[in-house]
């Protein structure tokens, strides 16, 4: 054999050896990234007969729903989980209401400023949450706002905003100009050609933005934490969160971790839908520039 | 100016700056709402909170009896007999999350950069992590690591590397550890995301020409990959320095910032410290300390990548 032809002997061993180790390595990660939902849901469906006790089983036997029934029966998980579907939506809707013209003046209209303004929402992402929270506690408080959907949803707004403007921008700006000329050498304005063409074909951003700002404001700790006190506002992420440290149910775990499937169910569903904008939504403004 | 250009001259002043100014006149009106709602609930609130950290306000007494303290806030976290351990967690808790982050999500980008079988399958499960909201991971991992029935004990004693059931939050070690595997676990996507975004982008000549050369899988990282994703890298680094330092989530749903203080992060200082103790000056100031290392790190992160130059 010429050396060449052993160099590339050799280089297809090592190559297939990496890929076994690999494979090997991807497997374990996979694992474990997938162990605490299978954990979770498995946890869940145990009686607690089998939920503590010294020898876990892997897979339960036999399945209940029971702490299933606890969960839906805690009114203190029952109504955070509508106040969270009420806040979330109503914030959805607002910011991406507010960014859609915003983010398409952006996207297509040239202006001094125009540049410095985009590093400024950015740079909104960057602020510590914590020190943004105190004066808006006060604010929100002073007007009378303090444990009300409009006081959360109006703080959330402070982060869904910036971010639906940088998330629609950049969308906008891959959707093909020709078609707004066309409507424009058409007669219509550019008010109409956005109205009635580009908004039309947006509509499906505009659904992925709005389902990426209805997950972050599911998600929140901190503003509910600050802007709500009572069950009959707190969102579900907190008063979940509240529930491990009440004696009253800390000894169910069952229980609280069926909530805690609850709580993620609609994010996975959501997700599942959003995969194709996924990266982009994640990338955002940030390392893509 | 001279008469040939006149017709040009004529034709710019004409058309140009009235459609321009017309144009920039219509774009600022339609980002006027935006622009509303983020001077008055981020701009507003940033130089309201910086002022306050110059005041000695209470939560429980009215704003308009706090007296000017000048940096007195600032000097009073510096001396603060907790501030050495509070910059000893902040410094775990930045470094370790960002470190395990971008290990977790670089080691993921390569493997998964490679060409394999359902690579775009295994590419989403890497992802699902994201899906779990906060509150949800914190409750998982704190049934993993349950002192008297968590699967981690039960593991551990299995294979007999502990004797007895251990408490995973009395010793500061094992506490951060279980934080920031929490935290990896959790937050990884977005490394992994960039950097498989970074490794994509390296064109395949150059790696093919390398390996036509003979470069092992070694050579190749260090000489090929290495280089090529720096940039990508600094960003990811950066961003999640930025955010890690800022976050609030993680520490708070997982434990408080304690037992004690022994978790507590700036973070959730600041809140603890207006909410828990009314000192809301305090507070201020502490939030004050990280919107400076946030800004300079954001300006860093703006070079880096060329918005700003």
């Amino acid at each position: 054999m010429s050396p060449w032809l052993d160099a590339v002997a050799g280089w297809r061993a090592r190559r297939r050896l990496g890929g076994a180790l690999a494979y090997a390595v991807l497997l374990a990660l996979l694992a474990w990234l997938l162990f605490p939902y299978f954990w979770m849901v498995t946890t869940s469906l145990r009686p607690s007969d089998k939920i503590f006790t010294p020898t876990p089983q892997f897979l339960p036997r036999p399945l209940t729903l029971e702490n299933y029934v606890w969960a839906f029966g805690e009114e203190t998980f029952r109504r955070p989980l509508w106040n969270s579907a009420v806040t979330a939506t109503a914030t959805a809707l607002l910011s991406v209401g507010l960014s859609a013209i915003g983010a398409y003046s952006l996207a297509r209209y040239r202006y001094r400023g125009k540049q410095p303004l985009i590093t400024t929402l950015l740079i909104t992402q960057m602020l510590p949450g914590t020190l943004l929270v105190l004066p808006i506690f006060l604010l929100i408080n002073r007007i009378g706002l303090y444990n009300t959907y409009t006081g959360v949803v109006l703080a959330f707004t402070s982060f869904t905003v910036p971010y639906s403007l940088v998330l629609l921008r950049s969308f906008f700006v891959e959707l093909p100009v020709e078609l707004e000329e066309q409507a424009m050498v058409d007669g219509c304005s550019r008010l109409r050609a956005f109205v009635y063409v580009v908004l039309p074909l947006a509509l499906p951003v505009l659904a992925a933005v709005m389902l990426f700002d209805f997950v972050w404001v599911w998600n929140d700790i901190l503003w509910n934490t600050t802007l709500t006190r009572s069950t009959d506002r707190v969102g579900a992420s907190v008063a979940l969160n509240n529930l491990t440290t009440d004696v009253r149910v800390v000894a169910n775990w069952g229980g609280i971790l069926a909530q805690g499937v609850l709580i993620t169910l609609p994010i996975a569903v959501i997700f599942a839908f959003l995969q194709r904008y996924l990266v982009g939504a994640l990338t955002a403004g940030a390392v893509k520039g | 100016m001279s008469q040939d250009h006149g017709p040009v001259v004529r034709l710019a002043v004409r058309v140009g700056p009235p459609g321009r100014t017309l144009e920039a006149a219509a774009g600022w009106a339609l980002l006027a709402p935006s622009l509303v709602v983020l001077l008055l609930i981020v701009a507003w609130p940033l130089v309201q909170g910086i002022r306050l950290s110059f005041y000695d306000a209470h939560l429980l007494r009215p704003l308009s009896l706090a007296a000017w303290v000048g940096v007195a806030n600032y000097l009073r976290f510096a001396t603060d007999p907790n501030v050495l351990p509070y910059l000893r967690n902040q410094v775990i808790w930045v470094v370790g999350s960002v470190a395990g982050e971008v290990a977790l999500g670089f080691v993921l980008a390569l493997i998964l950069n490679r060409d394999m079988r359902y690579r775009a399958f295994w590419r989403s499960i890497a992802l699902l992590p994201w899906a779990m909201p906060i509150a949800a991971t914190a409750l998982i991992w704190q049934w993993i690591f349950n002192a008297e029935w968590g699967i981690a004990n039960y593991t551990l004693r299995q294979i007999g590397v502990l004797q007895d059931n251990i408490s995973w939050y009395t010793t500061p070690w094992r506490l951060w550890l279980v934080l920031l595997t929490t935290n990896a676990w959790r937050h990884f996507p977005f490394a992994y995301v960039s950097l498989l975004a970074g490794l994509q982008a390296i064109p395949r000549e150059v790696v093919e020409a390398a390996e036509i050369d003979g470069a092992g899988p070694m050579a190749m990282f260090r000489t090929i990959t290495l280089p090529l994703i720096r940039p990508v890298l600094w960003a990811v680094v950066l961003l999640l320095t930025i955010w890690r330092m800022n976050d609030f989530s993680m520490i708070w749903t997982m434990t408080r910032g304690g037992p004690g203080i022994d978790s507590m992060t700036f973070a959730p200082l600041v809140y603890v410290t207006a909410f828990n103790y009314f000192r809301l000056g305090q507070a201020a100031a502490i939030g004050g300390i990280m919107l400076a290392i946030s800004l300079t790190l954001t300006m860093l992160y703006l070079r880096r990548t060329r918005m700003v130059v």
